[in-house]
């Protein structure tokens, strides 16, 4: 009886969790695109700190681009870059005051990688932590 | 005693969850600087971001095009597709003609498109989309162009949305699917055989291929779906055909492109 309760109560906080990674989606980040019209679909999902996530798209010459990547209070701030297919750097946001907000006027059409990931929180004395991460791309 | 504890653990959960964390909205440009070490194998999950029908509505507009509906799908060929598979992918092309009309501010003729998307996704058991208030009220009043787009940008995402969140992630692959072919299809034909007329355009149809390969790998995770299969074929023979021209187009480079566009374009809207 207790594990089929655990089991449940498993289900649903996971279940809870999603819905509450949508509604801070919603609430948070799209509000964020101003002016930049949504891509289509946005990247929300439970990480862990020391979790990692890779998106590859491609973007188009002649197209603003704009990326919000966000996180919930219970993990540290995600770290976003963006690089090229070659690799080369094209945005960190640790080397740009742990900004949320990119954009990014594109000079021509290439495909790039984001690398989004969750920082281990300095105080070990703690257990790892999990949050919703969200990510956002707009356009104009 | 139990049931008070766990309300009392999913109240903590839920409150801790929705609380904002404070951001910052500072904008910024860069410029390559370095090279990184991206790992793939760390990563926890790979995603794969396609073009919206609206950003390649868009890619259209900017090189100077005019528009055309001679290359839509005639809004009555909705009544012909049965499965949900097919519906689906019907439903990408759809939402790319609906996309390329408002982009070029054809408020009417969005409407008849719009309640076509509704039909569908209704027929899918997408309800909470495209309410009969949003339709009445564009085909009541003129809105600014960017209203629309706004419009239907969301939409399309709630659309998205539901999909993923049923555990119907095959069919929102098969409506990208068919918005992207869609897309590359009303391309192709407004070069009008003639390479030599709108290079610009010639071009973003060469830079596809880039987007490409992301399509066949979003697909590719669905392989064990039959129908998928067969359209992951078809890309992947479009692939080949990419993977053997350069750019600048020559006509006859074209023309290859253009003639398996519109056989996988046919072999969708015909299914």
């Amino acid at each position: 009886m207790k594990k089929i309760l655990l089991i449940l109560i498993f289900a649903l906080s996971n279940a809870t969790i999603y819905g509450q990674c949508k509604e801070f989606t919603n609430q948070n980040v799209i509000p964020k695109l101003n002016d930049y019209l949504p891509t289509g679909k946005y990247h929300a999902m439970t990480l862990r700190e020391g979790e990692e996530i890779l998106i590859f798209k491609t973007l188009n010459k002649g197209i603003k681009y704009r990326f919000i990547v966000m996180s919930d209070q219970n993990i540290p701030q995600p770290l976003f870059k963006i690089v090229d297919w070659e690799n080369n750097l094209i945005f960190d946001n640790q080397k740009n005051q742990n900004t949320n907000i990119f954009d990014y006027n594109c000079p021509l059409t290439q495909r790039i990688k984001i690398v989004i990931s969750i920082p281990i929180s300095s105080n070990k004395t703690q257990n790892i932590k999990s949050g919703c991460v969200s990510m956002v791309i707009g356009i104009k | 005693m139990i049931s008070k504890k766990i309300l009392l653990l999913i109240t903590i959960v839920t409150i801790l969850i929705s609380c904002n964390k404070n951001d910052k909205n500072i904008k910024v440009e860069d410029t390559k600087i370095q090279k990184e070490n991206i790992a793939y194998d760390k990563a926890k999950e790979v995603l794969y971001s396609l073009p919206s029908p609206i950003e390649t509505a868009m890619i259209i507009e900017n090189v100077n095009t005019k528009f055309n509906d001679e290359y839509l799908l005639p809004l009555e060929y909705i009544n012909y597709y049965e499965t949900s598979y097919s519906k689906a992918t019907i439903l990408g092309v759809y939402s790319a003609d609906l996309s390329y009309i408002s982009m070029f501010d054809q408020q009417q003729l969005a409407v008849k498109y719009l309640s076509n998307c509704k039909k569908i996704a209704e027929s899918l058991g997408i309800l909470e989309v495209i309410s009969d208030s949003v339709i009445e009220d564009m085909s009541r009043s003129i809105k600014r162009k960017e209203e629309v787009l706004e419009i239907i940008t969301n939409e399309y995402m709630k659309i998205n949305s539901y999909l993923e969140d049923n555990n119907r992630q095959q069919l929102a692959a098969l409506m990208v699917y068919g918005g992207w072919i869609e897309g590359l299809y009303i391309s192709t034909k407004l070069v009008n055989n003639d390479v030599t007329k709108n290079p610009d355009l010639v071009q973003t149809i060469y830079d596809q291929k880039l987007s490409l390969e992301d399509l066949i790998n979003l697909m590719n995770i669905f392989k064990n779906n039959e129908t998928i299969k067969i359209y992951t074929q078809y890309l992947l023979e479009l692939n080949e055909i990419y993977k053997n021209i350069k750019t600048p187009l020559t006509q006859s480079d074209f023309d290859i492109i253009q003639t398996k566009v519109s056989n996988i374009r046919t072999n969708i809207v015909k299914n």
